[in-house]
């Protein structure tokens, strides 16, 4: 028993040494930014960072990612559609990025489903995809007393720097008990959207929010949506079409009731929509 | 309530469960083995007393209310079990097994099959224009149900057949059934191969108990990064298989086939490990079955305890019972010896496809490796003597490798029905996958699970030889080589480790 005891404690010992081989590697190279889950909100970061003489640039969740692939280039629009697991607050580091990075645009289009505006970091993977890219001396200075205090609710928050669980999927498990009060708009959302406002009148910028294709049987759970909650937070003007503008599909077109199967067949659309303004 | 909506019920239950690869369970392990080394090594008795106590709350943690009915269903066993041993009137002992036996598949009928039969009456007095009115329960299956009852069941009868004393001490027997490294999923140690190992001391050997934290690590790393990593493409093409080209689904049945396999072999090595490291030897339930060349040899290496379970409790009694009643000779048009095989496999396998589940596509399931061993059984002596008169030996490598990929193909056609949600949605599966688009380049991602799988499959391969194949591997080499080797995989394990999926034979 005492050799058993005495290999386990030894095994143990070396055991951070041993596991941080590959990950300090990876983190060294950067190559973890394309091998983790999420390594589409990496490079959304890395092209918001880049010079571009793109005009017009595009926010979105997964499915405006679908649409308009943050990892083709477009000499319309330039996307950073990513996840909406990121919530505003990674839209809005996304696009402070980018204009401080010296780009100058004319439009902004903001392509979410009408769920993603709901995200007050709070989801289980908003660790993978939000706080792990984000929460870190770069981006801690733009985070509101309500994001911090959000995030650390989130288990083992401070470990994310840790190169192991940087580098791989690793996430502890985690829902919110929070209690939630709003319908459409979450308290972040509401936050960031304001800042993002406020970002589009000083650089002198067209802001428009619009809905990516929505399955037909969550019509009901979105028609329940509080409406008000844009005009109680002052942003009527930006949602003043959103609802209107959703265009519901058949169960059938979606893989999973979010994601289109199809999606290049509205990409046409959404840019004679995006580049009629 | 449907067979399909009582599944996602399960899953939901099963989402507040102590993993087996959690960290609730690690601590929990920890504490049960230096508490069970150090502070209840004294006598057996203790050291038994505290397991069936670790055993309960491990269930327990589950939901406490099905730790009654398993506390229930172990005291009858062990009533019946000593009312079978002390009567010498054969009757009577007839009598209380088949108490035993209605108490105990009463039980699994209740919990598992209620609204199955219910359903399946109604359906078929429909067919002949009477309407009756549908009575369905609600009810939640008990984790592990299915492998308590058949331990129990296995305890009566080997009573009831005198190849066993049945035991007085209550401890003993309540934690033959409910020993907690084996109650959620097997392998189904039966209680005359347990019960001995909890009568004797056990004493701490560092041997086993370094093999058994080996063989734990890699049912870990079976379950963790190979099972649940193909679960995310599986589920995917299986919820939507109408969408993807034949190629795609076929690569999605072997993902599965490769997924079910690390899930339930990952579940029994750590099941097995666990076992180890107290100092008890669990049989062995899977012997590298994909590299099988025949579906009978598929069969002695998948779930073994399984397997060998039914042949000893229904196929042998059934083969007893024909040939009892049966003239030796022919029987109809076919030799005595091929109808009893027949009759008895086939009774065995439609047993074995409900007992995996209360579904049509399971019955299928077991019927379907019925008739392949049919199959099998006629076409073995006209296949050797072909073989024999090419002058192909049997161990010819291009053969086994046929033979290997012929049995595979077998068996991966058979998961279809085994994953599917009803027999239209398999015939479909099946139709999409002999289309011409099966000559298309699959579309699978992640590739990293693919090269995960290979690298699994070839280590698999180098090591069947052991019981668990890294144990081929940590038997060489300096202790570096050894501890990298086990550094690797744990780092494989952190690193890959992706959504944490359920056992999926935690569910039967």
């Amino acid at each position: 028993m005492k050799r058993f005891i005495f290999n386990s404690i030894l095994f143990i010992l070396i055991l951070p040494a041993a596991l941080h081989i590959i990950p300090l590697y990876l983190l060294y190279t950067e190559k973890y930014k394309q091998t983790v889950t999420g390594s589409e909100i990496y490079q959304s970061i890395k092209k918001s960072k880049q010079k571009s003489k793109t005009k017009k640039l595009l926010l979105g969740d997964s499915v405006g990612n679908q649409l308009f692939p943050n990892t083709s280039d477009n000499d319309n629009i330039n996307s950073l559609a990513c996840n909406q697991t990121i919530g505003m607050v990674g839209q809005f580091l996304l696009l402070n990025n980018y204009l401080n990075a010296g780009n100058q645009i004319d439009t902004l289009l903001m392509l979410f489903s009408p769920f993603s505006f709901a995200n007050n970091l709070d989801q289980l993977y908003t660790y993978q995809y939000f706080v792990k890219p984000f929460f870190n001396d770069e981006y801690k200075v733009s985070f509101t007393e309500t994001v911090t205090r959000q995030i650390h609710k989130i288990p083992y928050v401070n470990f994310c720097r840790v190169p192991l669980i940087l580098t791989s999927n690793w996430a502890p498990d985690f829902s919110t008990k929070d209690e939630i009060n709003y319908t459409f708009l979450s308290p972040i959302s509401v936050e960031y959207l304001a800042k993002i406002k406020a970002l589009a009148t000083k650089h002198n910028f067209a802001l428009i929010i619009l809905p990516v294709p929505t399955s037909i049987s969550k019509k009901s759970i979105i028609d329940k949506m509080n409406r008000n909650e844009d005009c109680e937070n002052d942003l009527a003007n930006e949602f003043n079409y959103y609802f209107e503008h959703i265009i519901y599909l058949e169960d059938e077109n979606f893989s999973d009731g979010v994601h289109l199967k199809k999606p290049q067949t509205y990409t046409e659309y959404f840019t004679n929509k995006f580049l009629k303004y | 309530m449907n067979c399909n909506s009582k599944m996602t019920l399960l899953y939901l239950q099963l989402k507040d469960l102590m993993l087996f690869t959690s960290l609730t369970l690690f601590i929990f392990l920890l504490l049960v083995f230096f508490s069970y080394w150090f502070v209840f090594n004294r006598k057996v008795k203790s050291q038994n007393l505290f397991l069936l106590a670790s055993s309960y709350i491990f269930y327990g943690y589950w939901d406490w209310r099905f730790l009654a009915l398993l506390v229930v269903i172990s005291l009858s066993n062990y009533i019946i079990g000593i009312n079978i041993d002390k009567n010498c009137h054969r009757p009577s002992r007839k009598s209380y097994l088949i108490l035993g036996l209605a108490i105990n598949t009463g039980t699994l009928v209740l919990f598992k099959y209620f609204n199955f039969f219910i359903e399946g009456f109604v359906t078929l007095f429909s067919l002949f224009g009477v309407t009756l009115n549908q009575l369905t329960l609600h009810i939640i299956l008990p984790i592990g149900i299915s492998f308590y009852i058949f331990l129990s069941i296995s305890y009566i009868i080997e009573i009831y057949q005198g190849r066993f004393k049945a035991v007085k001490n209550l401890v003993d027997v309540l934690l033959s059934i409910s020993f907690f490294p084996i109650i959620l999923a097997g392998p189904i140690q039966r209680p005359i191969s347990l019960i001995p190992q909890l009568q004797n001391k056990r004493t701490f050997s560092y041997a086993q108990a370094t093999d058994g934290l080996k063989q734990i690590l890699w049912g870990i790393f079976m379950k963790i990064v190979i099972a649940d990593k193909c679960a995310i493409t599986v589920n995917s093409i299986f919820a939507d298989f109408s969408m993807y080209s034949g190629s795609t689904l076929i690569m999605g049945l072997f993902l599965f086939s490769i997924q079910i396999y690390a899930d339930f072999a990952g579940y029994s090595n750590i099941a097995i490990g666990v076992g180890k490291l107290l100092g008890f030897e669990i049989m062995r339930n899977f012997g590298y079955p994909y590299f099988a060349r025949d579906i009978r040899e598929f069969w002695q290496r998948w779930n073994i305890s399984l397997t060998t379970w039914f042949r000893d409790y229904v196929f042998l009694p059934i083969a007893f019972s024909i040939s009892g009643s049966v003239k030796s000779g022919h029987f109809s048009l076919i030799k005595t010896e091929l109808f009893i095989y027949i009759v008895g496999v086939g009774i065995t396998w439609l047993l074995t496809g409900l007992w995996h589940g209360a579904n049509y596509t399971f019955i299928i399931w077991g019927l379907y490796h019925g008739v392949f061993l049919i199959i099998n059984h006629i076409a073995a002596k006209p296949r050797k003597r072909f073989f024999k008169r090419l002058g192909i030996h049997r161990n010819n490598i291009f053969l086994t490798i046929i033979d290997s990929l012929i049995t595979f193909s077998i068996i991966m056609v058979s998961w279809i029905f085994f994953r599917v949600n009803n027999i239209a949605d398999a015939l479909n599966y099946i139709s999409e996958i002999f289309s011409v688009s099966s000559f298309t380049i699959p579309e699978i991602r992640p590739k990293s699970t693919i090269i995960l799988i290979i690298l699994f499959l070839f280590t698999e391969w180098f090591g069947r030889t052991r019981e668990y194949p890294i144990a081929y591997f940590a038997a060489k080499g300096s202790r570096i080589l050894r501890w990298g080797l086990y550094y690797c995989i744990i780092f494989t394990i952190l690193y890959f480790g992706g959504e944490k999926q359920e056992f999926i034979y935690f569910q039967f």
